[in-house]
Order: C-alpha cells, then structure tokens, then sequence
C-alpha cells in the first residue's frame, strides 16, 4: 500500500525576537506514521510541534496538511489534531471524565457523542475505573494517559505527543509507549511523537527525524538511520564479577577503542563482531568470567544520534 | 437527552463530523442522503433541516458557554477556601457594615474644655454639649486640652473665654481639632458649632425679648403721652386765639379822646365875656373859672392817666404778643414733637416681626435630607455596594483568569475548534453568574435592614449592577490575563481597585482635587457607578435618566473588552 503524505514541512524557519530556533527544517510525515522527532533539549522540538499545530506562526518556508496550508485551515487543522503537550494539558480539579466531556464539548461533539466516546477512550487509555478521580488525585502514568485521552477525545486524525514519557518510571514509559502503538494500530492515528530518550523512540516509530541545531539533520526508519550513519556493530556484555576494567583492558589491547562501561555492563562497538566475540570469549574463559548475557545488535540510535550529531 | 444534545447530535453527524474526521468514508455518508431517502415529504424535511442548521451554531454557541461556565464554578467550588470566599465574603460584609453603619450617631465622641475661669454661661454652655454622643471632660491647662487633641485622646477641644458672659465683645470659643481625621473633623466641628450657635440663640431670643418688651412699653407711653401734648396744642392754640383777642380788645380801647382838643383859654374867654355880658358876679365868676380850673386840673389828670392807661395798654399789648409769639413758638415745638412722638410711635408699630426668635434668627438654614432614611447604612449603601462589586469582581476575574492561565489545560483551549472570543465571554459570564449570585446573597441580607424599599427598584438596581459589574469584570480580566503568576495579579487587582477607591468620593470629595485631573477622575468607573447607584438607591431615580452614566460604563465595557482580547492573545507568547 503506498504511502499517502499528510504533512509536510518545507523550508520551515522559526524565530524568538532575534533567536533563530529553527532553519530550514524539511519534515514529510504520512498517513499512519508514527513519526519521532529526537533532539536535545531545546533544540526545537516542541516549536515544531507548535508549528504543526498553528499554536505559532512561521517566519519562512510553509507547512501544509493534505497539501492545504496550515494556516487556512486553522479550524480543519484543531479539528482533526490531537494534541498532548509536555506538562500534560488538563484540568486538575476536575474529574478524568469531566475534563474529557469538557474538551469533548470544545471539539464540538454532543454530549452523546462525549459520552459514547468517553467510554471508548477511557478503555483505550485504561482509566475506567478512575473515571471519577480528579485528575490531581491520578498518578502520573494515569495523568499522563488522561493527558492523551483529552487529545483522542474529538478522534484525531493525528495525534502530537510532546515527550510523552517524560518524568516517567519505566514501567509507566512502557505502558504509555504501548498505549501509543494501540492508538495507531486501533485508530489508524498518524502520531508525531517527540523526545530525547532514543530508545523508546526507536522502539516505536517508524520515521525519525533527528533535529539539532534548529535543523533536520537526518531522517529516515531506524533502520535506514542506524545503516546510514555507523558501520559498527554493538556487543554487550553482562559477566558475573563485573571486573570490567580487566576486559576493557584486554580490548583495548588489541585495538578496540569504543568500548563503555554501562554499569552492569559494557558496549562494545566493532566493524568485525564475529572476530571481536571469538576474542573476547577466549579471554573470558582464560579468566574463568561467568557470562550472564552477551548479544550481538546493529547499533543503538544513540549512537546514530551521535555520530549524526557529530558530523553536523 | 436535552434539546441541545439532540441537536448537537444531528451537528455532530452532518457538520462537525465532516471536521472533526476527515475520513473520507464519513464525509461520503451525510444525514441528508439518509433523510432523504426515508422520508417521503423531500420539501418538508429540508426546510426543517434548514432551520435546524440556521440554529445549531448558536445552540452549539449555547452549551459551549454553558459548559464552560460549569467547568468554571466548579473548579471554584472544589477549591474551599474560593468557595467560602466567594459565597460567604458579601454575606460577611454586609452583615458587619450593616451593623456597624445602620445608626447616624456618633459615638464616644470626647470633647475637652478649657477657660480660666468658667463662668455661669460657659457651664450652660458644657452641659448642652454632653450627652448619649459626647463626653465632655475639663482639661487642666490650654496645652494640655490641645495636646489631648494631638494624641487622640480627646476629639475637639474648646477653649472658653475667661468669666464668658453675655456682652463682651470677645465672646470666641477657640475649638481645635484634628484635621487629619478629614470626615471626622468636619462632622465635630459642625456638631460642636451647631450646638453653641443653639445656645447663643436662644440667648439672643432672651435678649430679644425683653428689647422687645421695652419697646412696647415705649410705644404705650408716647401713645399716652401724645393726648397730653394734643391737649397742650389745643390749649396752647386757644390761648393764642385768646390772646389776640384781648391784644385786639385792647387796641380798640380809645384812650386818646378829644382831652387836648378841650381849649380852656377859650372857655375861660367865653367866660369872661359871659361875664362881661351878663355881669356876673366875680363870685360866681370866680367860682365858674374855679370850677374850670378843677375841670381843667380833672381833664389834665385825665389826660394823664389815659397817657398811663395807653402806656400799659401799650405794653400789655407787647407782652401779649410776645405771649402769643411763645405760645405759637411752643405750639410748634409741641407739633413737632407730637409729630416726633407719632413717628416714634408709627415706628415703633411698623415692627411687624414682634417674635424674638424671628428677629434673632430671621432666616433659619433646614436641612432637609432628601431621603427618608437618615441612617449612615443608607447613604453608605450604593458606595458599600460599588466597593463589594470592584473589589469582588475585579478579584475573582483576575483570579479565575490568572487560575485557568496557570493551569495546564490552558494551552489546549487554544487548539481547539474553539474561538477565543468564546473563551472569554465564557469566562466573562462565569464571573457576572458569580458576582450576581454574591450580590443577590448581599441584597437579601440587605432587606432585613432596608425591609421592601429594595424590591421596588430591583428591576433598575440589577441591570445598573450588571453593567457595573461587567467594567470590573473586565479590568479584572486584564489584569488576569497581564500578571503571571496569582499572587502579581491579586496584588494588581487591590492596588488597581484601591486607586479608584482613593479617587472618588469614598475618601475626599473629587472637588477637591485639581481641575484637569477633577476630570479625568470624573470618568473614574468607581465615581460614575456610585453616582448612578446613589441616584437609585436613595432617589429611586428610573434608569432611563441615567443614560449618560450607563453610555459612559458602556465605553468602558467595550475599550475593556477589546483589551482584554489583546492581552489574551499576548498571553500565548508565554504558554
């Protein structure tokens, strides 16, 4: 099935008073992507979401929804755009199902509408059985996912997450990430996503962007991305003693330089990993070193993100 | 399901589903094709639809706002603290101003007097002074009346002067008070004068009337004493008249005769030549010439004393004459004092005001209250009421306004279907339902002090209060949405509101002030609500004589809302 272009960034360029926050920034998302967008903070990620939205006005280049300028199409664009921002957009004395029937209301839908809805996306975002809970006396995973369903609410054609992990524990993250994957896979929802936790981005999304310096720098899948930036290959390791400094030693003895140590483990990254593990192997079993994990995987996005990063 | 859901639904599924998903399978299946096709009467039904479409934006308008105004009051009411505030904060200061202000009396009023001498009047005048409202204390020494005066702990002091007493000319009570007390002051000062001025004048009537007595037995008097002088003219008058006539009855007394014409020698020749002729005897002769002689001697002595008689006849005339020449001299002088006497008298008869009191005090100063109430509560009340609905509305928009700015969803009303404008008189009514529900708690409370005086200007009272309450509602609203954080705009709000408190009438008059700034202040929303709520209030003037105030306010309401609007959207550069 081809994919159908829904938005577009062309030449974006976004100014505070004399600060260039982005330059030129060129995005192409389509129908159904779930599209991330990584960056650092402050990089202008959330701008471009804001963009995306209307919320703020370019200073050059355009952005077109369904090949119409955003900016004709203010009404169509708050209509079929959800929106969950940052520090979560909701009201806190109000319970999880007013607040929905609130902005259900300002979406424009009838109360049976809000009421049909509210039951499916209080499913969806599995918060049921607090329905009646002000949003203040949620935890933050649920405020987080009340957060997402207000921006469901009026079904969005797209759905904006503005780093929707965020403060989160891991579990919470895997929760919302999977919440993310259900909106998409259940309401063919198109979702930008932005963030600069790598690694959930790239369990997710099918498109990156990575942004840096107010510029698009790269885009493509994870895969096309990790391909196109590093040749290398990433070994971890997990042994029982832990005496990392000892291997370390011994690789680098033999010519490997990127090596890291990630508390219980290290990351090795290599262009010859077979060569790399027969040797790494043999040394451990000279040293008697029990080996709790050891895997082999093309290179993280983190380093993708880096080397990009670098070269720019 | 209400009548705004019914057709919110029918929206939903024609209009806003065609926004809201813009699957194109959706837009493919619009209600009309359906309508259409199931009823029989095509014309019918696409002239209701018709309707139905004209309407539903402004049903859908409707339950937006309502929506809103429910979101609103209920994240008030789930704040407690707001809640009481809001609820209970009129109630409270009505019912304590009500009390505290529902008296024209002062109380505990101290007035210190001084003189070196007190003397009867200066007592008299003391006690007239102390009652229920004052306590009159006597201080030791002048510096110490004036300093109890600078220290508080006296109001006013008078200072007497020494063996006061009626008919010096320097009868001036020196009274001193503590301008910096303005209201106070004034209303001491006044008091304290109206009382002196009191007991001067009902010692002025005393005076008055026993001047007035005097007067009347003057009047008594020369009336009497005027018949007497009439009497003495009339008898001076006939006196002259007698007068002239004995001057006239003496002056027509002959006294001269024809003595001297009598010629003795002749008769004595006639004598002798009777003699001679008839030969008498010279006896005879003799005794004839004798008797001639003694007729001669009797006519000379005659003569004399007629040259006597003429002499006193002479001067009798003179003195009569300068009898008469007095009496008319004193017949005058008596005309001229009765004249006197009778103007006197006429004078003293033309006094037409004979009332002591009329002649000390002719022109009397009544002041009349132009209301019937004379409690301070009811001239305080239109004042009480612009104070309670600056300060309540200007609060409670500023913090709603600063509330919803602060909160987390605030960024999602910008990206919703939903117009700001919508936002804003949505929360625009939210604060008028709440203003209008603390005031209508105020004015029930009120009825117990103004008993049904209220309820017949209700219908002028609550559209004033609407428009007043929509100016502050407003300014509030900008200072919600200029203030980042609650605290910044609850201080804007109180300094704001205390501004146009302290330019207007509540504290000094704005005629007080400055010409061009008298004018400016002049359009003070706090002045023009005040004026206009007085006028009600106490006058139950009908709002359409009010129609420059409420074009005024209504300025007002427009500049503040179109402000308002801009500094909403300014507010998105901080989101």
């Amino acid at each position: 099935m081809p994919e159908q272009l829904l938005i577009q960034l062309k030449d974006v360029v976004k100014k505070f008073n004399k600060n260039l926050v982005l330059s030129g920034v060129n995005l192409t998302i389509n129908n159904k992507d779930i599209y991330g967008i990584i960056g650092t903070s402050g990089s202008g990620k959330t701008t471009i979401l804001n963009l995306i939205i209307g919320f703020l006005k370019t200073n050059g280049g355009s952005i077109t929804y369904d090949s119409k300028n955003i900016s004709v199409i203010q009404d169509k664009i708050h209509q079929t755009f959800g929106f969950a921002s940052q520090g979560g957009s909701y009201y806190n004395k109000l319970s999880v199902e007013e607040n929905i029937a609130f902005f259900g209301k300002m979406y424009n839908l009838s109360s049976s509408e809000i009421k049909e809805k509210t039951n499916e996306i209080l499913g969806l975002v599995e918060l049921n059985d607090a329905r009646n809970k002000l949003a203040s006396e949620l935890s933050t995973g649920m405020q987080r996912r009340l957060d997402i369903a207000c921006a469901l609410i009026h079904s969005p054609r797209v759905l904006i997450l503005d780093e929707p992990t965020e403060d989160l524990d891991p579990i919470l993250r895997k929760e919302v990430l999977a919440l993310i994957r259900r909106i998409n896979a259940q309401k063919d929802t198109t979702i930008i996503i932005t963030s600069h936790l790598l690694g959930e981005i790239e369990l997710v999304c099918n498109k990156i962007a990575i942004l840096n310096n107010g510029r698009i720098i790269s885009d493509g899948s994870p895969d096309q991305l990790k391909e196109g930036y590093s040749s290398n290959y990433e070994i971890s390791l997990q042994t029982k003693n832990e005496d990392y400094a000892k291997i370390t030693k011994y690789l680098n003895k033999h010519g490997y330089k990127k090596i890291f140590d990630k508390k219980h483990r290290i990351i090795i990254y290599t262009e010859k990993p077979e060569i790399t593990m027969k040797s790494m192997l043999s040394f451990l079993k000279a040293k008697k070193e029990k080996i709790i994990e050891l895997s082999l995987n093309k290179p993280s996005l983190e380093e993708v993100f880096e080397a990009v990063t670098k070269q720019h | 399901m209400g009548i705004f859901d019914k057709y919110s639904e029918l929206l939903g599924k024609k209009e806003v589903k065609k926004k809201v998903v813009e699957k194109p399978e959706i837009q493919e299946k619009p209600q009309k094709i359906q309508i259409s096709q199931t009823t029989p009467k095509k014309e019918v039904i696409g002239k209701q639809e018709q309707k139905i479409k004209s309407s539903l934006p402004r049903i859908l308008f409707l339950s937006k706002l309502i929506m809103m105004i429910k979101k609103d009051i209920k994240i008030l009411i789930r704040s407690k603290t707001s809640a009481l505030i809001v609820l209970l904060g009129p109630l409270v200061i009505i019912l304590l101003v009500g009390l505290a202000f529902n008296s024209s009396s002062l109380y505990n009023i101290r007035i210190a007097t001084y003189s070196e001498s007190y003397s009867e009047l200066t007592d008299s005048i003391t006690k007239s002074l102390e009652n229920q409202e004052y306590s009159v204390i006597k201080a030791k020494s002048l510096e110490s009346c004036k300093d109890g005066v600078k220290f508080g702990d006296f109001h006013l002091c008078a200072i007497f002067p020494k063996d006061l007493k009626i008919g010096d000319k320097d009868n001036i009570i020196e009274v001193y008070v503590d301008q910096s007390r303005i209201n106070l002051a004034s209303l001491i000062t006044n008091t304290i004068s109206e009382k002196v001025s009191a007991k001067s004048t009902e010692l002025g009537i005393s005076l008055t009337t026993d001047m007035l007595s005097v007067l009347d037995k003057t009047k008594k008097s020369i009336e009497e004493k005027i018949i007497i002088i009439n009497k003495l003219i009339s008898d001076n008058s006939d006196s002259t008249l007698k007068i002239q006539g004995s001057e006239d009855n003496l002056n027509k007394i002959d006294l001269t005769g024809n003595i001297s014409e009598i010629n003795f020698t002749d008769i004595e020749d006639q004598v002798n030549a009777i003699r001679n002729k008839y030969n008498v005897s010279l006896v005879m002769s003799n005794n004839l010439k004798n008797s001639i002689e003694d007729v001669k001697l009797g006519v000379d002595t005659l003569k004399l004393k007629l040259d006597e008689a003429s002499k006193s006849r002479a001067s009798t005339i003179q003195d009569l004459e300068s009898i008469r020449k007095l009496l008319t001299i004193s017949l005058a002088d008596l005309n001229s004092l009765r004249t006197a006497l009778n103007t006197i008298s006429a004078e003293v008869g033309s006094i037409k005001v004979t009332d002591a009191g009329l002649i000390v005090e002719p022109i009397k100063t009544s002041v009349q209250p132009i209301t019937k109430d004379k409690s301070h509560l009811s001239f305080l009340f239109p004042t009480m009421i612009v104070l309670v609905i600056m300060f309540i509305s200007v609060l409670l928009s500023s913090t709603i306004v600063v509330r919803e700015k602060l909160s987390a969803a605030y960024f999602r009303n910008f990206i919703t279907p939903t117009s700001d404008l919508l936002y804003m008189i949505g929360t625009y009514l939210t604060n008028i339902i709440l203003v209008m529900l603390q005031l209508l708690i105020l004015f029930l409370v009120s009825l117990y002090f103004f008993k049904n005086q209220l309820l017949s200007m209700a219908p002028n009272l609550a559209l004033a209060i609407l428009i007043i309450a929509s100016v502050f509602i407003f300014i509030g609203m900008i200072i919600g949405y200029l203030f980042r954080t609650e605290e910044t705009s609850t201080l804007a709000s109180i300094s704001i509101s205390s501004i146009l408190l302290v330019f207007s009438n509540t504290i000094l008059p704005i005629e007080s002030l400055p010409g061009a700034f008298r004018e400016i202040v002049k359009y003070n929303p706090f002045v023009v609500s005040e004026g206009m709520l007085k006028k009600i209030l106490l006058f139950n003037t009908d709002i359409t004589t009010l129609l420059n105030s409420i074009y005024i306010l209504m300025s007002f309401i427009i500049i503040l809302f179109i402000i308002s609007y801009i500094a909403r959207e300014l507010t998105k550069r901080s989101i």
